[in-house]
Formats: structure tokens, sequence, C-alpha cells
């Protein structure tokens, strides 16, 4: 039962901590980033396990969280209210070529985030060339350009 | 295709700013929240530091204790029960199990000890990990721990354990010398 709990109560943490901290701290991930998730997994690996590390304890973790988030899908599947609670909803930052300050701040992304983005995806590098850049609820920026070609 | 102004990109994405706003706000509510996370973890509200640490005192001459009162389950915490200070040549006043004194000399160091006894919710919990003097702990049963302390003239006789709980809670422990006695409480985090 103590794996179970243990495997509960990390993941309720780390959903509301990495919803805390933003979606941004989900994507345009650095090499700082990249890193510091390396070490929120290495500093879950003992709590998660405690002193026990049999393969019964694994195993156990590992389909309690499994489940969890089967459990979590098929909710959020059913009651969009979870959905956006929990992972949100898209923002539009720029429209029509112009930045939309409020947004692009508050969501702490970077006029050069969307630009990288825009050179990704869509090989633009004018912020006028952009029709829409979309924050979407996983984290990714999605840009449309200001005329199809 | 002509792109769409704004309210109906809105709509076509599935903006909402308002929730949105919300969202932001609970956010900024949530980093302050972490930084008071840290800030608590800093003075020991989570064990670990100033806040953690308890001393309790059963009465003028009574044994003391000094404990974490706040600890993690699966992690050391150390315990340090204390009896006072005797003056030279003072006698140390002997309870149930104690050692008979030696008497040579005013300046002769006397090796005999007070039995304390710890007992209680705590002492369930708790897994001793060690004991300094080694042979400190005298016996133990299902919620009672007894020791003996030794003393010796001029000195502050003192016990030090080391304890490991495993399961969170809020444990209660009784620290008696079999004259006073000094209730202690221990908050487990998981």
């Amino acid at each position: 039962m103590d794996a179970v709990l243990r495997a509960l109560a990390i993941y309720v943490a780390l959903t509301v901590l990495f919803r805390i901290a933003g979606r941004r701290s989900l994507n345009q991930i650095t090499t700082f980033d990249f890193v510091l998730l390396l070490i929120v997994g290495e500093a879950t690996q003992q709590a998660l396990l405690g002193d026990d590390f049999s393969v019964t304890n694994a195993v156990l973790v590992i389909v309690t969280l499994l489940l969890t988030d089967v459990v979590i899908a098929w909710v959020k599947e059913r009651r969009p209210v979870t959905a956006r609670t929990l992972e949100g909803l898209p923002t539009i930052l720029v429209h029509d070529g112009k930045p939309l300050e409020e947004r692009l701040t508050r969501s702490r992304i970077s006029i050069e985030d969307v630009l990288q983005s825009a050179r990704e995806t869509q090989g633009i590098v004018r912020l006028e060339e952009i029709g829409l850049a979309v924050l979407e609820a996983g984290g990714n920026i999605s840009v449309v350009p200001r005329e199809r070609r | 295709m002509a792109l769409p102004d704004l309210p109906e990109a809105v709509r076509l994405v599935g903006e909402d700013l308002a929730y949105q706003r919300k969202v932001w706000r609970a956010q900024r509510v949530g980093w302050a929240a972490m930084g008071l996370v840290v800030l608590a973890a800093f003075a020991g509200a989570f064990g670990s530091g100033p806040l953690a640490w308890g001393e309790v005192e059963a009465g003028a001459g009574g044994p003391s204790a000094r404990y974490e009162r706040i600890q993690r389950a699966g992690r050391d915490a150390r315990m340090t029960l204390t009896l006072p200070r005797t003056a030279e040549g003072a006698t140390i006043p002997r309870t149930e199990g104690a050692i008979i004194p030696r008497t040579e000399g005013a300046t002769a160091p006397r090796t005999e000890g007070v039995t304390l006894r710890l007992s209680g919710t705590l002492v369930e919990e708790m897994d001793l990990v060690s004991a300094l003097p080694a042979d400190a702990v005298a016996a133990r049963t299902a919620d009672t721990l007894v020791l003996r302390v030794p003393a010796v003239t001029g000195a502050a006789g003192a016990v030090v354990l080391r304890t490991w709980a495993t399961h969170p809670g809020i444990y209660r422990a009784t620290l008696s010398d079999g004259a006073r006695e000094v209730s202690l409480r221990v908050l487990v985090l998981p």
C-alpha cells in the first residue's frame, strides 16, 4: 500500500507543480531546463521507491502511475473542465503580424521564442509574416503564416 | 485564405482569455506559495532547521530533552536526553535501577547513572538506530525505552539517540526520571 500511496502522492505533486510552473517549463526546453528535469526525476525516484528496491515495489509504482494516467485521461475525455484545468487552453500570442503583449508577458514567451518556432515550422523569419502564433495547451507554439502559400 | 480577425481567431482556436487570466493569477499565487515553502524549509518547518528543534524540561532539576519535533519518515532524527549538571560532590538523586554511586572522594568521577523512561506512541513508531553511550539502553518494550544515563560529577549526563520514523503522523512521548515527567510531541512528515 505504501508504494501505491507514494506513487499517487508524487503524481499529484508533480502535476500541480508543473501546472503552477507554467507551460513554458515543458516546452521551449533549453539545456538548463533539460538538466532541471533530470534533477526532478532523480529527486523523485527516491521518494517513489523509499528504501524498498525490490522488483515488486518498482512494478507496483509503475502500475499505479500508468493506471492514474489512464484514469485521468479517461476523466479528461468525459469532462472537458478537467482537461482545461489540468492542461490549460491555447493562447494567441501573435495576430496578423502584431504581438499581443499581455498574453506574451503573462505566458513568459518572448518574440524570439515565437520567431524561432516560426522559422522551424514555417520557414518564416519576419514577425509581419506571421498570421497567427498560438501557444498550445501542450506548450508548443504553432504558427500560421499570414498568407498561405 | 483570408486571415480571420482576432475575435474569430479566438473562437477558432478555443482561447478563453478570461479563464486564462484566472490561470495566470493562480500561477502567481502558486509561485508565491513555492517561495514560502522554500523560506519555511530554510526555517526548518519541514525538519532540519531552527523551527524543527524543540526542548522540554521536566521541571527544575529534572531531565530535559532536545529533539526534532518535526521529522520526516524514512530519515534519521536526533534526540538528546540530558540530566542537569551536578555540583562537585553533590549527590545525584538515584532512581529505580540506578547504579550505586562510588564515594571515594569529591573529585573522583562518579559513574552512577539515572534511569530515564521514554514511553508513548513515539517509541512505538520509531526504530532506534543507535544510542550514545552504546550501552545506554537498558530495556525496551513495545512503547517504552528504559535508558541509563551516565552521570559524572560536575557534568551533565546525556544520552544521544538516533531514531528513524517509518510512518507519518503525530506521536507523543513522556520522559520521566521516576519523580518528574515531561511530555513531548513529534510531527513526522511523509
